[in-house]
């Protein structure tokens, strides 16, 4: 038996933790290393989601013309989707032709609908601001 | 159940009279669905003709879905035309 598990147990003896809060420390245990880890929540532990509802892009300009789009991430998804319907073969021809024009990637296998829910997760991390030198400004990210 | 949009919400303002629209789209919501229904035998056509390679039911869903999922959007466009500025936005809900 571990040290941390020889601790959690001691803990429970002395009733310093309950049972359900011991269960909780032995498993979290089993998962990521230390019981300390387990305890603190803080150190190891995956990091909360983010629940993502819109896509923004905002642009602004330096004469006072601004565009700012808010698209429902529920939007994305349904087009993604939609998208990943459409049948193998014509995404063979699409494929063959953007390949003909140096763009060399599989949509087919990149448009699968178990994949859709990971693409549109992974978009959380994009944040795409740019700055010109007039002063003009446009983000694009997730809220 | 997760239904499509209501109401579509246009403002423009600016130097002119503002002006205000609320298009209620949920009066287009029986005609929708008299459409979902008539596309049905359509995709089961499709589906028995093309023996799967097409899924049209899967098709009118998603399409579903994309009408619902408009809710929320929301556009903002400002326009500086010298000391003043024109807006237009566009809201669906």
């Amino acid at each position: 038996m571990s040290e941390d598990r020889k601790k959690i147990l001691t803990m429970v003896a002395e009733g310093t933790i309950t049972v359900d809060e011991a269960e909780r420390l032995l498993g979290a245990l089993g998962k990521n290393g230390t019981a300390a880890e387990a305890q603190t929540g803080v150190t190891g532990a995956a990091p909360a989601k983010r629940q993502l509802k819109y896509l923004r892009v905002v642009v602004d300009n330096v004469k006072g013309d601004n565009v700012n789009i808010r698209v429902p991430m529920a939007l994305l998804r349904a087009g993604l989707k939609l998208s990943a319907l459409v049948p193998p073969s014509v995404y063979a021809k699409v494929s063959d032709q953007m390949a003909e024009k140096g763009l060399d990637f599989d949509l087919n296998a990149m448009l699968k609908s178990g994949d859709i829910e990971q693409l549109v997760e992974s978009l959380g991390e994009l944040d795409v601001d740019v700055n010109s030198a007039t002063g003009d400004k446009v983000r694009v990210f997730f809220e | 159940m997760i239904f499509p949009p209501a109401i579509i919400s246009i403002g423009i303002s600016g130097n002119r009279r503002p002006l205000r629209l609320w298009l209620p789209i949920i009066l287009l919501w029986p005609f929708i669905l008299i459409g979902m229904l008539l596309l049905v035998p359509v995709a089961l056509i499709t589906q028995i003709i093309l023996n799967g390679s097409i899924k049209p039911f899967s098709i009118l869903i998603t399409l579903y879905e994309l009408m619902t999922a408009l809710c929320g959007t929301s556009i903002r466009v400002t326009a500086g035309i010298n000391s003043h500025s024109e807006n237009v936005s566009v809201f669906i809900q």
